[in-house]
């Protein structure tokens, strides 16, 4: 019961962010320029210029062009790109898979390597190691994703030539119909190496430190000294009493994160080539394919959203106090 | 034998600005099912006393000297894995604050299962069974529900007697409650107190109570210290001390009691505040606070004094004897 009320909450709350970004997103077209005169060659006149314009429905006013595209979204038709001369929606489903594998890759290697690292940090907060990776995360987060993916294509691409530079390679495996990942073949994964440890370069610090100053505050508390007090082993006290407790606000940030992470593929993909969202939201920029920007903000903000909504939801497994909260 | 035979234990921490002794030259013993109060001010190292026992002192903290033995064995010459079979296990502690002391994401039979399990050989369904027999013993209700239960389910006082329920699932010999009912209601700490004591005799356990309530040691235990700045100021069997307090502290936390008042008048207070680590006065810490204070008392520290198995630490020991009560 306290579910499904949870649900119709965050529902409602949903459709109202998707609604303001679909506003935001939609008003923003008059400002990208004239697709017109990517559309049409130069030998178009002015006047036939302008009766495509009156067919296209780009002078109608704003608010007749928004309810417009209002009334198709919610029926799922994002609109067509003007470039692919396709459903906008239909473009994004194409390149969806190849950026979720990107995002998937860049969580694999945050969570594997934040979690043991955060964890030692927290527990010999001064040994050598922890020191080190301590002023190793500063260098990272501070580095911008696009040196980082330049140096690697530097270093492993073209010095040493251990790894592809560029796409997601020939050999991948469909899993689903029009779906295909490179997670299952040799050459997929070898091509996902570099753009995922790019993309997670930003993050990854910033797990590293979360979790090792969340751990730290928790290892103080009462109820991490009263298992010490219980006899306990100390593997038992730091990763299942002291690492339940940290997984808590690590969670929400961490959530959070790996929906920003979707908007830090702009610029890896753009480097590596990577035929994904971000790489097609900057080409449609170029080509000011209005409705592809829209139904990119569109879509991306559903994700955002719905991250959020799950993280929430995962979080009230994990918190027995907020499951109670939820049943008063 | 005795039970517990603490000898001349020092605990001090290494900051930057120097070495602060928090704990110095603390000398007593426990036999076996005895009961003994620990009674000071917050900051006195009563509790600092307690944690040092079972090695649990925060960091940097550290034992400089001393010896703990309990059951013929040092523990504070005790590696860790040989301290990890005595805490929980032989030394239970119970905390102060219950609402602190449980684990929030684990269920109430995960903390007391693996209580059971880190000592002792058994199934997770022998555990079980133990954990159920030990809240049946606190007067839990629905003792096997409450297993599945999160600690936020339930009470301060259900809380309270569930840690007591963990202290005791090993049979202990001796078990430390560091102001087991300061943070409970009135009400209750009075039932959580007699249950606490009816299970020690019941067990045969011994206890060591740190409180500032003496009214609560008088009832409970059979001995008392009484700390002050790291040190022990006074102690002696409870009732020596409590009817004939010899050193002026002592006699101050007596006469601050609110039985010891009548009504209307103004509750007595201690006039100042118990001095900081790294403020000490010159000679006995009490000195700035003390009514009796004298000449000697500005310039050097008095030992503790033997008055027939009741120890005070004054110079002015053996003429308060005579005076008689303050009040």
């Amino acid at each position: 019961m306290a579910y499904v009320a949870f649900f119709i909450k965050r529902f409602f709350q949903a459709i109202v962010v998707m609604f303001v970004i679909s506003l935001i997103g939609f008003s923003i077209q008059d400002n990208l320029g004239d697709p017109l005169r990517e559309m049409v060659g130069v030998s178009v006149s002015e006047a036939e210029r302008e009766a495509l314009r009156d067919e296209m429905g780009l002078n109608d006013p704003f608010l007749v062009q928004y309810g417009r595209f209002l009334s198709k979204a919610v029926q799922g038709d994002l609109g067509d790109s003007y470039f692919f001369k396709r459903p906008a929606l239909d473009v994004i489903m194409d390149k969806f898979p190849a950026t979720l594998d990107l995002v998937i890759g860049a969580t694999i290697i945050i969570l594997g390597v934040s979690i043991p690292l955060g964890c030692y940090c927290a527990i010999r907060p001064k040994s050598v190691l922890s020191k080190a990776v301590m002023a190793i995360s500063i260098v990272g987060i501070s580095v911008p994703v696009f040196l980082t993916a330049i140096f690697c294509i530097y270093i492993f691409a073209v010095t040493l030539g251990w790894l592809p530079s560029f796409g997601r390679g020939e050999d991948l495996v469909e899993i689903l119909p029009g779906w295909k990942t490179g997670f299952f073949t040799l050459d997929g994964l070898r091509h996902l190496i570099m753009p995922s440890f790019a993309l997670s370069s930003i993050m990854l610090p910033l797990f590293i430190r979360l979790i090792r100053s969340e751990m730290m505050e928790v290892l103080e508390q009462d109820y991490i000294k009263f298992a010490w007090a219980k006899g306990l082993h100390p593997r038992r006290v730091w990763f299942l009493h002291a690492f339940k407790n940290t997984l808590l606000p690590v969670v929400t940030v961490g959530g959070v994160q790996i929906g920003i992470m979707l908007a830090y593929t702009i610029l890896t993909e753009t480097v590596f080539q990577w035929p994904g969202l971000g790489f097609m939201f900057i080409e449609a920029v170029n080509r000011v394919d209005t409705p592809l920007i829209i139904a990119y903000i569109i879509v991306v903000g559903l994700i955002f959203v719905a991250t959020n909504t799950i993280v929430d939801l995962l979080y009230t497994f994990i918190n027995p106090t907020v499951r109670i909260m939820g049943k008063g | 034998m005795a039970l517990l035979e603490v000898k001349n234990l020092h605990v001090e921490f290494p900051t930057r600005r120097g070495v602060l002794k928090a704990l110095r030259d603390v000398n007593f013993t426990l036999e076996k099912g005895e009961r003994l109060g620990i009674v000071g001010e917050s900051g006195a190292g009563k509790s600092l006393a307690a944690f040092a026992i079972i090695n649990l002192l925060s960091k940097p903290g550290r034992i400089s000297e001393g010896e703990i033995i309990f059951e013929g064995q040092d523990l504070s010459k005790m590696d860790d894995t040989q301290l990890r079979s005595v805490r929980g296990n032989r030394i239970s502690m119970i905390f102060q604050d219950p609402m602190m002391t449980l684990n929030p994401v684990l269920t109430i039979g995960t903390q007391m299962i693996e209580t059971l399990q880190a000592h002792r050989n058994i199934s997770k369904e022998e555990a079980r069974l133990i954990a159920i027999d030990r809240l049946n013993e606190v007067r839990i209700p629905s003792a096997e529900e409450r297993l599945e239960s999160y600690p936020h389910e339930l009470s301060g006082g259900m809380r309270q007697r569930v840690v007591i329920a963990i202290a005791l699932l090993t049979e202990p010999a001796m078990i430390i409650a560091d102001e087991p009912t300061t943070a409970l209601d009135v009400t209750i700490q009075a039932e959580i107190m007699s249950l606490m004591l009816d299970l020690c005799k019941m067990h045969n356990v011994g206890l060591i109570l740190i409180t500032h309530d003496l009214a609560v040691v008088s009832q409970v235990t059979q001995k008392i210290m009484v700390m002050y700045a790291g040190r022990v100021a006074e102690q002696g069997p409870t009732r020596d001390v409590i009817q004939n307090p010899r050193h002026p502290y002592t006699r101050g936390l007596m006469s601050a009691l609110p039985q010891q008042n009548q009504a209307g008048k103004r509750l007595y207070q201690i006039p100042g505040s118990m001095p900081t680590l790294d403020a000490m006065p010159e000679g006995c810490p009490f000195n700035p606070r003390c009514e009796y204070v004298g000449e000697r008392c500005y310039t050097t520290v008095p030992e503790l004094e033997d008055l027939g198995g009741h120890m005070a630490r004054c110079f002015k020991a053996r003429e308060l004897k005579e005076s008689g009560s303050l009040s």
